[in-house]
């Protein structure tokens, strides 16, 4: 239970430290905003959404890595997988994007 | 977009994401609603705000189960294959379905959580004496404070389980909820964890399944920041202190307050879907 238990106190680290570092760079990205910085607003808070966005995808590549070491195979191809599934997901926002126009 | 709107999304979501933590769901069932009602946004823009806060909440609050070792994170991969397959239909179907429908649907699902509110979970007995293990890298054990010991448990019917996840990913990428009302019987009743085990698991897999539906809306450039940037902030700091008020309120009795508000937003969707609107004019 040891290397699992070291898996979930890393895990745990990287989900709180990347939820509260999105959350005060989309909390700086809103003052810029209220501050009529708009456009340096809006980007700063999209680059805040985009962590949390990928937070979860680095959650799972911790797992990967961690399974992929401890040698058990099939967790680390569910991982995998996983990721794919969810790089298919950017794949077709980015296909609907540009049959949008 | 003025400042005032701003802070008005910030101080809707908050309130919430309160709202969710108190009772200890995911915010997203109540950010929608109150989106749609309050302020002038359509249904769509709301549910692409409510996913992301979603995956911050859901990431946000899940250090706490994994320390306390309540969260088996090998039964989570497993289920996140069908939820994200699950996500990546929704997202699909998310042009396609029409708002009337989805209108619909999510007053189904909040119907569906004001029945699980007012039903208490039951624990059953742990499967270990009664089950053969059949998945043994699922099976797992959990310090339970109460009784002082480990408890070991095994999982069963993972097919069934799969399939329910795959709906509880489907409908969450359609409806920016964390599914949670979908994934809670999967996880108890199909699976039969135990029900800490089964809130810590689901709640730490809402946050892969809702990245899932968010990138794709995020490429597919559906993504307002200045919308998105306050309803996220407040929904984060809504569910810190809806997770601290859970400890120090009377929950157990709020539920039937909650589960009559949960009816009330169901009629008002339900109805919206046909067309009636009290609320803003998306």
């Amino acid at each position: 239970m040891t290397k699992s238990n070291s898996l979930e106190a890393r895990l745990a680290v990287l989900l709180k430290l990347g939820t509260w570092s999105a959350f005060g760079v989309i909390a700086a990205g809103l003052l810029a905003w209220l501050l009529h910085r708009e456009v340096v607003g809006e980007r700063v808070m999209l680059t805040g959404i985009a962590i949390i966005v990928a937070l979860p995808a680095m959650r799972v590549s911790l797992m990967l890595e961690h399974f992929y070491r401890s040698r058990q195979r099939l967790f680390a191809a569910l991982c995998l997988l996983v990721l794919l599934i969810m790089a298919a997901g950017v794949g077709v926002g980015l296909s609907l994007r540009t049959g949008a126009g | 977009m003025t400042a005032t709107f701003a802070l008005w999304l910030l101080t809707l979501s908050m309130g919430a994401s309160i709202l969710g933590g108190v009772l200890g769901m995911a915010s997203g069932i109540f950010i929608v609603p109150a989106l749609v009602t309050f302020t002038n946004l359509d249904l769509r823009s709301a549910i692409v705000a409510s996913i992301i806060s979603v995956i911050a909440c859901s990431c946000g609050s899940a250090a706490p189960f994994l320390r306390e070792r309540l969260t088996n994170v090998r039964i989570a991969i497993v289920l996140e294959v069908a939820t994200t397959t699950g996500a990546l239909t929704g997202v699909f179907l998310m042009g396609i379905v029409p708002v009337g429908t989805l209108y619909i649907l999510f007053s189904a699902i909040l119907l569906l959580s004001a029945r699980q509110m007012v039903t208490r979970r039951i624990e059953r007995p742990a499967s270990i004496e009664t089950a053969a293990t059949r998945w043994p890298a699922l099976d797992g054990r959990y310090p339970d404070r109460e009784r002082g010991q480990e408890v070991h448990y095994r999982i069963d019917r993972l097919g069934l389980a799969l399939g329910l996840m795959y709906g509880a990913g489907l409908i969450s990428a359609l409806l920016g909820i964390g599914s949670g009302v979908l994934k809670i019987p999967a996880m108890d009743s199909a699976l039969r964890l135990p029900i800490k085990v089964s809130s810590a698991t689901s709640n730490f897999m809402i946050g892969v399944t809702a990245a899932a539906s968010g990138a794709a809306y995020l490429a597919r450039g559906l993504v307002r920041p200045a919308i998105i940037g306050p309803v996220a902030l407040g929904s984060v700091a809504g569910a810190a202190v809806g997770a601290w008020l859970l400890i120090r309120l009377p929950a157990a009795r709020l539920r039937l307050l909650f589960a009559a508000v949960l009816i009330l937003l169901a009629v008002q969707m339900g109805l919206a879907g046909f067309g009636v609107r009290f609320g803003g004019s998306g």
